[in-house]
């Protein structure tokens, strides 16, 4: 015969050399286990599964391998939402008896159903979220969690459990025992449902009792009998009086205090409300604001774009004139070099550069209209007239604008003459070319005249 | 009348299925049997 123990021979007595024991004491043991799991199963089958948790959980406690007590445990742990539990027990009757068990059933059927095993999950993780909103004193958010929680595992006892103790603080009798009822169907003797609904009964009852109480107190009074009408008409007034000073005294004064509390509770929503405006005002000036500097930002841009692009232009003019006075073209020079603005070149580095050539061009026409004066004929004083012009289109020039208007004189034109010469005198009184001008005018005078 | 606040502290944390295989691992898989032997094996000890 071998130990039920170690599997070691036993000796003729029954004494098993290894664990230095008896095994008579050792079938005791398992007896007991055996026991308890029989007693835990009667419990089981009549739904009395708080008490058949206890049992069982004994028996293992006699014998760890007792398989059946063990793969109950989980069935039950399972029963009632302690879905961890149950895998634990299952996993461990398992690794003590691979082969069969059924165990390997029950663990199969949870790991093949991923979709359950998650919502399983799920429900968990909701009732210890729930749990968490409880101790940060967030009740309501408990109990919106907890109904999640029982949606989805309708076995799930402690969810149950919690959710009746959220109601029943929140002064929702009616609900809370509901859901201890639904407990009881799972476990009918759950003994904090049981715990529970005897609370909420001895509170009910000692609420209607007080109700008895002033009922039968009532009864001890009995009503006033009048006499004469004029003492009825007394009375009547009495109560009339007594009727106003209460409802001065009592309900008005409430009534206005509810009335106070109101206006109170509208003005702190109203303040809120301005508030929230002020906010939205501020936050409405600051894209305001935001929206000005970025459209200012745009027009500088703008401008900025416009100036280079007017740069531009007037650039590619003094770079066709430059072609032209290259390749000894001075009309086509000229007439390109009149048509730039100088003013917009002004603050540019192309400026000198504009200037150089303007200022060759100009004394190039100069040059050229005096080559034509000195010729003192009529058809070549127009030619010199119309360089002299060219080149005050370029540039300032007291010569030019002198010659220009003596040309205009030989050929007749006094009126432009004169125009000249009174020019140059207010232009450049200093300048040589002055007196000169002078003279001439005093000469148109005399003609004139 | 039921005090929440004290049985609140009745209501622990349920262990979630990723921490099954801790809590496999953390079971203590003893039984009756096994103190016993212990016993003896200290009282033998003792006595030698």
């Amino acid at each position: 015969m071998l130990c039920p123990k170690c599997g070691d021979n036993l000796l003729s007595d029954g004494y098993c050399n290894n664990c230095n024991i008896k095994v008579d004491i050792y079938k005791k043991i398992l007896n007991t286990s055996k026991f308890l799991y029989n007693q835990g199963l009667e419990l089981a089958q009549i739904r009395d599964l708080t008490n058949a948790l206890n049992v069982l959980n004994q028996s293992i406690k006699y014998d760890k391998n007792n398989i059946d007590a063990r793969n109950l445990l989980g069935l039950i742990y399972f029963e009632i939402g302690e879905t961890v539990q149950a895998i634990r027990h299952w996993v461990i009757s398992k690794n003590l008896k691979p082969t069969d068990n059924i165990a390997n059933e029950y663990l199969n059927i949870i790991q093949n159903n991923h979709s359950n095993l998650n919502k399983l999950n799920t429900a968990i993780k909701k009732y210890n979220q729930s749990l968490n909103y409880i101790h940060q004193k967030s009740e309501d958010l408990a109990i919106i969690q907890l109904k999640k929680v029982v949606s989805i595992n309708p076995k799930f006892i402690k969810a149950y459990c919690l959710l009746a103790l959220c109601y029943i603080k929140s002064e929702q009798k009616s609900k809370a025992i509901k859901y201890l009822q639904k407990v009881l169907k799972i476990d009918n003797n759950n003994y904090i449902a049981k715990k529970y609904l005897d609370l909420i009964d001895r509170e009910e009852k000692e609420e209607s009792l007080d109700d008895n109480i002033v009922q039968s107190e009532t009864n001890n009074y009995n009503p006033i009998r009048t006499t004469s009408s004029f003492q009825q008409l007394l009375f009547i007034f009495a109560g009339l009086i007594l009727g106003l000073a209460v409802s001065l005294f009592l309900i008005i004064p409430s009534k206005v205090k509810a009335k106070n509390n109101e206006i109170d509770k509208l003005n702190s929503e109203l303040e809120i409300i301005k508030e929230q405006l002020s906010e939205q005002t501020n936050l409405y000036n600051t894209e305001l604001n935001k929206n000005k500097e970025l459209t200012n930002k745009y027009n500088e841009l703008e401008q900025e774009y416009n100036y280079y692009y007017d740069v531009t232009n007037e650039l590619k003019d003094i770079i066709k004139a430059k072609d032209y006075y290259e390749r000894g073209d001075l009309a086509n020079a000229t007439d390109q070099l009149i048509l730039v603005n100088k003013s917009t070149l002004e603050n540019t580095e192309f400026y000198s550069w504009y200037n150089e050539l303007n200022d060759n061009v100009a004394l190039d026409n100069y040059n050229l209209g005096m080559n034509y004066y000195w010729r003192y004929t009529r058809t070549y004083y127009l030619k010199a007239i119309e360089q002299f012009d060219k080149c005050l289109k370029l540039k300032d020039h007291t010569d030019a604008l002198f010659f220009r208007g003596i040309s205009y004189y030989n050929i007749g034109e006094y009126g432009k003459a004169a125009e000249d010469f009174n020019d140059l005198i207010q232009k450049y009184p200093d300048s040589k070319r002055s007196e000169s001008a002078k003279w001439y005018i005093n000469q148109i005078s005399s003609y004139l005249d | 009348m039921i005090n929440f606040d004290e049985e609140i502290k009745r209501y622990k944390p349920c262990l979630e299925i990723d921490e099954a295989e801790q809590a496999i691992y953390d079971y203590e898989v003893k039984d009756v049997t096994d103190i016993l032997n212990e016993m003896i094996k200290e009282f033998n000890k003792d006595n030698n």
